[in-house]
């Protein structure tokens, strides 16, 4: 490979992770909620999107391909993870409301609700999780049926039942 | 609140929880480190292995040497074989990658529980040869047996971490396909 195209991956790279890197430090989020692994994982994810990145052929929209990548890496970590960890994703049905007291760690780095409604996110099945994270980036159901390789009528499906979900979690704060 | 303002409102909520963005050099260097350090574990095994035979020239260092070529060899072997079909996913979305991620588990699985009976075929086989001539045993021939059986128990130990990860990735493909 010449210099010119590996400064040209490089540049792109730092580009992606200009536009995406919050968004992926986010979806992080989604996956792990304990800093020290969470921070872990956000460097798997930037390593695996690294990795794809030459492989981008533009069959799809650059965000729709970083989010795929940056998913699977997430479910990835979500295979590996020990059982203590895995508690998140037995959520009793209906859910019931979480804990309103927010953890200490978490009263110090986030406000109230913030770490509330990211408490509620974690609680939810992989399969609706996954969902109400793409939603909140922004992306339409048909960017989010690509990515998960499901209809958009499953997207609007699951995200009805995780808002349901997630407004019980989070009870009545108006 | 409408369900559109309440969605805007959780987007902001989600937007701000930011944290920082990763430091992929250290990543990068700990990986490469980690894959270093397991070649060279296994380069440094064989050579040793090579040296003393080479040095002793006696049946019993030879054939340990041997055994542990022909092992590094069969197993590697073995678990390429297994895991045919498993390198990439069949379609670009999440759902492909967790069927991957499922094939996956289950060929590392098959391999670990492969090394695990070829590494208690070879301790048996080992133990039966030293049982022959029990006179001559030396202290280096016990502490060889004792790898071999504490390799075995962390092989087994590594097979239930794997089983459990079979078990995590049906759950996860079952939940993704509801």
């Amino acid at each position: 490979m010449s210099e010119s195209a590996g400064e040209g991956k490089h540049d792109r790279f730092a580009r992606v992770m200009r536009q995406y890197g919050p968004a992926l430090s986010r979806l992080a989020f989604g996956y792990e909620r304990l800093p020290s692994v969470r921070e872990d994982l956000s460097q798997e994810i930037a390593l695996a999107v690294w990795q794809a990145l030459p492989h981008f052929r533009g069959e799809c929209s650059e965000r729709t391909f970083v989010y795929r990548i940056a998913h699977n890496r997430g479910l990835t970590h979500a295979c590996r993870r020990q059982p203590a960890h895995a508690a998140l994703d037995e959520l009793p049905h209906p859910l019931e409301p979480i804990d309103p007291r927010p953890h200490p760690e978490e009263q110090a780095l986030n406000t109230h609700h913030r770490a509330r409604l990211r408490s509620a996110i974690q609680r939810l099945p992989l399969s609706y999780r996954q969902v109400v994270m793409l939603m909140l980036e922004d992306l339409s159901h048909a960017e989010v049926a690509e990515i998960l390789g499901i209809s958009e009528s499953n997207v609007a499906v699951r995200l009805n039942r995780a808002r349901k979900a997630l407004k019980q979690a989070l009870g009545d704060r108006s | 609140m409408s369900m559109d303002t309440e969605l805007e409102a959780w987007q902001r909520e989600w937007h701000s929880q930011t944290g920082p963005l990763p430091s992929l050099k250290k990543k990068i260097l700990r990986q490469n480190l980690r894959t270093l350090a397991a070649v060279l574990a296994v380069c440094l095994c064989l050579t040793v292995s090579g040296l003393l035979a080479w040095r002793h020239r006696s049946p019993f260092m030879m054939g340990l040497a041997s055994g542990m070529s022909f092992a590094s060899l069969f197993v590697g072997g073995y678990a390429w074989w297994v895991r045919r079909g498993a390198w990439k996913p069949t379609a670009q979305t999440t759902l492909a990658y967790a069927e991957l991620c499922h094939r996956r588990a289950v060929a590392k699985a098959r391999t670990v529980r492969f090394s695990f009976y070829f590494l208690l075929a070879a301790t048996l086989l080992l133990a039966i040869l030293m049982g022959f001539d029990w006179k001559g045993l030396r202290a280096r021939d016990g502490i060889i047996l004792a790898g071999l059986l504490l390799e075995l128990v962390c092989f087994r130990r590594y097979g239930q971490k794997k089983k459990r990860e079979i078990e995590e990735t049906k759950k996860l493909l079952d939940d993704l396909t509801e």
